[in-house]
């Protein structure tokens, strides 16, 4: 019996109308990059693009000099250490056994030529070992790049975490890069290859925005070395796990973050991917490789009718925002200009985090019951809430508290964020719904009012102190 | 000098990909794909063949539904956790069923007295459907219910508790598995042979096709199949098939296509291999349109293959457990990537035990996180146009027709699956599999590579079967004090006269008897005494696994000691593989039993289901050295001991004990004080307990 | 290694229907060890006296006929009529590795699980074919635990079944219902050999089949010419339990037949002598083989450098061992 599948005799093609007549409502989505998106990308003209060759990556290590051993027998195939202190650089640095990435404020010039001096040692050509040695801002670029002349090490970092810390969307940060690059580009004695140059990556998990992202980068990084005359068209990418939703109160919740992130990464072509001091998350790395075989195809996105649609607005709008720097003078000159952009992007995304309108899963909603003693972290927009919780732990005091009227799904977040819990019985706290929001009372008749979807955390600690001067 | 960007625009290039083939099977012919060829690339969503999606708007308008699986051994604590996960995001409710209850025993069954509670709750009658939906409201809650050998009484159950609380079947939302033909291919929770469970299945499909036009009657699995070993291709053409077998029954009873084609699901299982599971689910839905048009339905809809998916739990390893989360969090990427309709995302410790309440939660937050913080919900399948996605929906789309256009020269499914093939296939990749991950070419972290040197500090879940026993017993002799036994009597000789003729609707029968409280094990032995209790038989294969492994070390040191062993004592070694208690899967079993014999031994292979008193019986008989157990649901340890005591009482406590499965490190002392010499956890080399085995055997030998 | 008791209450225990012991004796029988083997002489010796008391029957076929299934039923039936059985099985080792899987237990689960019945797999070893004198022995000792009849099934290919008649009173060969081409592959052998024929899965669709290859293998038995009787051709159907009974009334009218004429006995006393040849050729074969012999290396040059044939080679050899005898 062969029957042939024969797709197209049984299902002719779908024309676009046919679709939208089945739609009723307008579906098209934006995000906080304030970019138009449809929901659905269909083949067009052709939009196949091919980034990058590279499809596997180095699994990077964050570690303290200590830990060096056990990172390697983990598995980390390069290390990455933050030097914050002056250091010296022991013999014993595995410089034989993988490449060794240096950062921080307390990089110079003499752990420059330390590391050189250990390689040397070891026997090994300095030309030939990979890593990097970034020096901290303020940077010479044309130093910088003297001082690497004949080797393979990265000296100067484009770090976007900077501009992501302080709150910048894709786009924002996509052309702070760009920016960046230029400026650096502008200040190098012409022709020189920029192959000391690499970035630092934060990665979130809005995966087909952020594989869109480092493609995009990939365009604009490559049109600016091109107009510059470089000879290189590419940069290496060191992507690094964003911690803005980092909820620390609810660390296994957040290793779902971090495995999102890393697919991204790998997915989007970064050539190393750094995991922190946690073996766990080295493993994360391991799994991906072997087990879900990412990294065997090299930019895997290409053709994807959304994700290459996702590319090029990205990049699109990235440039148009580098243009606008440019116009102003480059970076340096139109730092606070943009600033103050991230800033208003920063107040947007913390008021719609910290509001409850936008949902961190074990950050502002679904919370765990019980929790470890940890410390907030600080880059992440979470902190304020995670704060408040250790609050209620810190009291040792899981109060009661009764709703009089209707307890709207913010009002349940509060509580729930507090601790508190709901039970008429026993309740020190009464909460009573008004025309614009909220009083609660206390049994000592304090009161306080607050408006109905303020920031959970502002509210919350005040509630806090009405039920801590209860107890007094 | 600087370049005046303003009137420079960003430089694109368009060039073909290089995809490097190294290490996927099916990634090393692609670069020769021209993707331009493809048929398949001007289908969209919510239009046949439903290439995108089964709707046309998919998760833009309504993400996909969270619906954890779960039971936990009594009625009472799954209506409590059902509750809970409600109140915490989930949105429909996944029923386990214990094993008794899968084979249709009553929970004070002498057979059963292990398996109660464990792996799923335990429904008696129509009082445990009750309390399991305690508080839930049936209209608005939809229900999904794995049951496919005790399907007939469990409905019964169902549409009267829901009937008796104020719900009409018309109003009823969920699905029932109802999937026999995959029992007798993988998973064998069966009760009886073939054609009569076809005949059930018909009628269940008959029955809620006129009275429950929301709830779907068949749920065609392939997720067993995934986890008994089956790679994509195969997964996708067995399941597809069966639905096909399941469409023609149906149409055989005079039903019309569209009336019940809309209501059939499919449930797929999600492996480890990013891409190649994505595709999959674009190809089934390819597949399932082609194969219905032939019906020529004249509801678009009937077309539409609609999905469960559950991330795999074979992927899963006990060792280093925190590892799942990444594992669970890949699986779900796909499936949603792949645009499932609903989606389970397995705990941490699904590999040790029921989850416990922690690990739920981050099952459940995986999802969430998914839809709440990854825009994967504006986009209507985003991998639509990759290059590597559509490449591989094409190939797997081919490959699967290949697979269904040779069972149809059979004759369809239920004839292939009595010849045994395509459990043959099925046994023949998992022993590959086996073997390349006991030889270390296929690394799973934590088992053959990057081990944690600590053991994991997890909590798990035990069940104290005891009392569940103890409870469900009471409650049986309570309701048998307080029925109608005349009624009920009544009601079953009317079961069994109907199921011995063809002329009744056996569910519209069985709704009476639940209705008179009788028992699940009263209904299930009533159709038992007309179509008796199936047994199957599967000829085991040889010699997969002995020439995946090739020239490794270890199989030819295992190999060299079994023969050393046979000169010394002038036998090879022989071991029995048994299956003790009700747990029916017996992957895990067959493809030690396969490589042992690769290795050397004479292996003999135990029926399923067997008790303690059967397992010796034969360990006797066939006087072997070694008896090895496979537990993977708990049962052992009741049964272990009880095995060890009837080895003393008859007089061979020299017959050798080893078990293999899933085993919680807890357990390990209890098993060991017994008298098992060996536990060999998943992950182990099979080569290696073979060796450590002989290594034991050798040393009695001369040391006795 | 199990903890063998001594042979005396190895035998006692098999007198007295102790299931472990049998078991154990049928160990003993099937060692590779020449030191179990004496002391598996000695147990046979001493149940001597309890022998020859069952019907032989062996049920062979080619694999995935449906012996098991068949054996399943009969068994039932005649455990029923308060008979006691026992099977035999025996299944292929594998060449390459040793190993082999026995699965025939999964086959017969209602029969495994009955009281009055022992059922034993048997791995066929590095003997061809597996049936030997290990069968023969260890059909004695089931006798002697007062099982009757025996059942042995083996997979019919290969010198097996020409091994079998050896040992039984009867030959059951099982066919499928496919008449025609199935007929030709048939290897003739086999057909001489049957007893009995049973055509197996006679039912659903093939129920009007296996009419026809019913009429179709009597066709070919009336072609042989070295069996003084026609076998029958009977039909069953394992899974409808038809045709079960006329199988087994078949073998007892087959039985009063041949003791009534004497073939019973005539054929019983030739399988003894065959097996005291088949012995002592086993005796030989191993004591040849458990020498060095110098001329093996030069003959073979020869032979391969074209300077002389095998036949002359093996002249050479058997002179060197006779030599080594003296």
């Amino acid at each position: 019996m062969n029957d042939p599948l024969d797709l197209l005799k049984h299902f002719p093609p779908i024309a676009d109308s046919d679709w939208q007549n089945l739609i009723s409502k307008d579906l098209s989505w934006q995000t906080i990059e304030g970019i138009n998106f449809q929901p659905y990308y269909r083949r067009g003209a052709s939009n196949l693009q091919h980034l990058f060759d590279q499809n596997d990556w180095l699994i990077c290590a964050q570690i303290q000099s200590t830990e060096i051993l056990p990172a390697l027998e983990d598995g980390a195939e390069s290390l990455s250490l933050l030097i914050d202190q002056p250091t010296t650089l022991s013999k014993e640095m595995p410089v034989d056994k993988c490449p060794l990435y240096f950062r921080g404020k307390a990089v110079d010039t003499n752990l420059f030529y330390s590391l050189c001096d250990i390689v040397k040692s070891k026997g090994l050509d300095p030309s030939e070992f990979q890593g990097a040695v970034a020096f901290p801002e303020p940077i010479e670029p044309d130093f910088v790049f003297e001082i690497a002349q004949g080797t393979r090490l990265w000296t100067h970092e484009i770090d976007l975490c900077h501009w992501h810390d302080k709150g910048a969307s894709l786009v924002q940060e996509i052309a702070c890069a760009f920016a960046q690059l230029s400026d650096i580009m502008a200040q190098l004695k012409p022709g020189t290859s920029p192959n000391h140059l690499y970035l630092r990556i934060p990665i979130g998990e809005r995966i087909l925005l952020e594989i869109a992202r480092l493609r995009a980068l990939k365009i604009g990084i490559s049109t600016i070395l091109q107009s510059y005359q470089a000879p290189i068209h590419c940069l290496p990418f060191m992507g690094v796990s964003s911690l803005r939703h980092k909820t620390a109160l609810d660390q296994d919740t957040h290793m779902i973050r971090t495995t999102l992130q890393y697919i991204a990464a790998i997915i989007g072509g970064c050539n190393v991917i750094v995991s922190s001091q946690n073996r766990n998350e080295l493993m994360i790395q391991h799994i991906l490789r072997n087990e879900g075989k990412l990294g065997i195809v090299s930019d895997a996105a290409t053709g994807s009718w959304m994700i290459e649609h996702l590319t090029n607005a990205l990049a699109e709008a990235g440039w148009a925002l580098f243009q606008q720097i440019e116009s102003l003078g480059g970076l340096q000159k139109a730092r606070s200009w943009i600033e103050s952009n991230i800033e208003q992007t920063h107040d947007q995304r913390s008021q719609s985090i910290l509001s409850g309108e936008e949902n961190i899963v074990g950050g502002n909603i679904f919370l765990a019951d019980t929790f470890q003693n940890e410390t907030p972290e600080g880059k992440s927009l979470i902190a304020p809430l995670d704060s408040i919780r250790l609050r209620t732990e810190t009291i040792r005091y899981k109060g009661n508290l009764t709703v009089q009227g209707r307890c709207s799904p913010w009002l349940y977040r509060l509580i729930n964020l507090c601790g508190l819990k709901m039970d008429d019985h026993q309740a020190m706290i009464t909460v009573i719904e008004t025309s614009d929001g909220y009083i609660a009372r206390n049994s000592n008749d304090q009161q306080i009012s607050f408006n109905h979807g303020a920031p959970l955390n502002v509210t919350a600690g005040r509630l806090m102190t009405l039920m801590e001067s209860h107890a007094t | 000098m600087r370049p005046d960007f303003s009137s420079i625009p960003l430089i694109r290039r368009g060039i073909t990909p290089n995809i490097d083939r190294s290490g996927s099977n099916l990634l090393r012919t692609c670069d020769h794909f021209d993707l331009e060829s493809c048929e398949h690339l001007d289908y969209s969503a919510g239009l046949p063949p439903f290439l995108r999606g089964p709707y046309p708007s998919m998760y833009a308008e309504r993400p996909w539904t969270i619906r954890q699986y779960a039971g936990f051994s009594t009625a009472e604590e799954s209506n409590a956790f059902y509750l809970s996960a409600i109140a915490a995001g989930q949105c429909g409710i996944s029923v386990a069923f214990d094993l008794p209850t899968h084979r249709g025993y009553d929970s004070d069954h002498s057979l059963v007295h292990g398996d109660v509670g464990q792996a799923g709750v335990a429904i008696d009658s129509i009082e445990d459907m009750h309390i399991l939906f305690n508080h839930i409201s049936l209209a608005d809650m939809s229900v999904s219910m794995t049951m496919n050998g005790a399907v007939l009484p469990i409905m019964a159950f169902f549409i009267v508790a829901a009937q008796e609380s104020g719900v009409m079947p018309q109003q009823l939302r969920g699905t029932i598995q109802n999937d026999i033909l995959k029992e007798f291919m993988v998973r064998n929770t069966y009760i009886y042979p073939p054609q009569p469970s076809m005949r059930i299945t018909g009628d269940i499909i008959q029955w809620c096709t006129e009275n429950m036009p929301r709830f779907n009657p068949v749920s065609v699995s392939g997720y067993h199949m995934h986890e008994a070993g089956a790679p994509a291709a195969m997964e996708l053409a067995y399941t597809l098939a069966n639905g096909l077998e399941y469409v023609r029954t149906a149409i055989d009873r005079g039903l019309d296509i569209d009336s019940f084609a809309p209501r059939i699901s499919f449930f797929f299982g999600i492996g480890m291999n990013y891409f190649i599971e994505l595709s999959k689910l674009r190809a089934a839905r390819i597949l399932w349109a082609r194969l219905i048009k032939p019906f020529e339905p004249k509801n678009p809809k009937s077309m539409a293959l609609r999905m469960h998916c559950q991330t795999s739990g074979y992927s899963l390893t006990a060792q280093d457990p925190r590892n799942n989360i990444a594992r669970t969090t890949l699986e779900a990427l796909s499936a949603v990537c792949g645009q499932t309709q609903s989606l389970h995302t397995n705990a941490l410790d699904e590999a040790l035990a029921l989850p416990s309440a922690d690990t739920s939660r981050i099952a459940r937050n995986t999802q969430l996180i998914l839809q709440e913080e990854t825009e994967l919900t504006r986009a209507i399948d985003p991998w639509g146009g990759s290059y590597v996605v559509e490449y591989l929906t094409h190939t797997l789309t081919h490959h699967a027709w290949s697979y269904i256009q040779e069972i149809e020269s059979i004759g369809g499914m239920t004839k292939a699956i009595a010849s045994g093939l395509p459990k043959m296939r099925i046994e023949e990749e998992a022993a590959v599999k086996q073997a390349n991950i006991d030889q270390g070419k296929e690394i799973i972290v934590g088992i053959n590579s990057f081990q944690s040197k600590s053991s994991s500090e997890i909590r798990l879940l035990r069940v104290d079967n005891r009392e569940v026993l103890a409870n469900q017993s009471k409650r049986l002799s309570h309701l048998k004090q307080s029925r109608d036994s005349s009624k009920v009597e009544q009601a079953l000789e009317h079961l069994r006269k109907c199921a011995s003729q063809d002329n009744a609707n056996l569910l519209d029968v069985a709704l009476i008897a639940a209705k008179e409280r009788a028992t699940l094990g009263e209904i299930s032995a009533a159709l038992e005494s007309v179509f008796g209790r199936y047994h199957a038989q599967h000829e085991p294969i040889t010699g997969v696994y002995s020439a995946t492994m090739e020239t490794d070390e270890c199989t030819v040191k295992a190999q060299s000691l079994s023969d050393e062993f046979a000169k010394l004592t002038g036998r090879r070694p022989r071991i029995l593989i048994a299956k003790i208690g009700l747990d029916g899967h017996d992957r895990g079993a067959r493809v030690i039993a396969t490589a042992f014999a690769d290795l050397g031994f004479d292996v003999d292979i135990g029926p399923l289901f067997q008790t303690p008193e059967d397992v010796a019986r034969q360990a006797i008989e066939n006087d072997v050295h070694i008896t090895g157990i496979s537990s993977l649901a708990g049962a052992h340890r009741t049964l272990i001991p009880e095995l060890m005591n009837i080895f003393q009482r008859d007089g061979r406590s020299d017959i050798k004990v080893v078990v293999g499965g899933i085993i919680p490190n807890e357990d390990y002392p209890l098993l060991y004080h017994s008298g098992v010499v060996s536990i060999f956890g998943p992950g182990t080399v099979i080569a290696e307990a073979a060796q450590k085995i002989i290594n034991q055997l050798l040393d009695h030998v001369s040391h006795p | 290694m199990s903890l063998i008791p001594d042979i005396n209450s190895l035998a006692k225990g098999i007198l007295s229907y102790d299931r472990g012991c049998l078991s154990r004796g049928i160990t003993l029988i099937e060692s590779g060890l020449s030191s179990d083997r004496d002391k598996a002489q000695l147990l046979l010796n001493k149940l001597l006296g309890h022998t020859n008391s069952a019907l032989r029957i062996a049920v062979t076929g080619s694999p995935g006929v449906g012996k098991s299934s068949l054996i399943e039923k009969l068994g039932l039936h005649l455990t029923e009529s308060g008979n006691r059985i026992a099977v035999l099985s025996i299944d292929p080792s594998s060449p390459n590795t040793g190993g082999s899987i026995m699965g025939d237990k999964t086959r017969m689960p209602q029969l495994a699980h009955h009281e009055d019945v022992f059922i034993r797999p048997s791995p066929s070893g590095n003997t061809q074919g597996g049936v030997t004198h290990a069968t023969r022995s260890a059909m004695l000792l089931c006798e002697a635990a007062g099982y009757n009849p025996i059942i042995i099934e083996t997979v019919g290919t290969g010198q097996g079944d020409y091994g079998v008649r050896h040992v039984v009173d009867f030959v059951l060969l099982l066919v499928l219902p496919h008449a025609g081409d199935e007929l030709q592959g048939i290897k003739r052998g086999i057909l001489e050999i049957a007893d009995l024929i049973a055509v197996t899965k006679a039912d659903g669709d093939m129920k009007s089949k296996s009419g026809i290859a019913a009429k179709s293998y009597q066709h070919a038995l009336g072609m042989r010419t070295n069996k003084l009787s026609i076998p029958k051709v009977l039909i069953t159907s394992a899974h409808d339990n038809s045709g079960i009974s006329e199988v087994w009334e078949s073998i007892q009218s087959l039985e009063t037949d041949a003791l009534h004429h004497g073939h019973f006995q005539q054929r019983r006393q030739q399988q003894i002598k065959d097996a005291i040849l088949e012995a002592t050729r086993s005796l030989l074969l191993s004591d040849f083989n458990g020498s060095e012999y110098r001329s093996l290396n030069d003959m073979q040059q020869k032979v391969v450098n074209s300077k002389s044939t095998v036949h002359e080679a093996a002249r050479r050899l058997l002179n060197e061992y006779l030599q080594s005898q003296k």
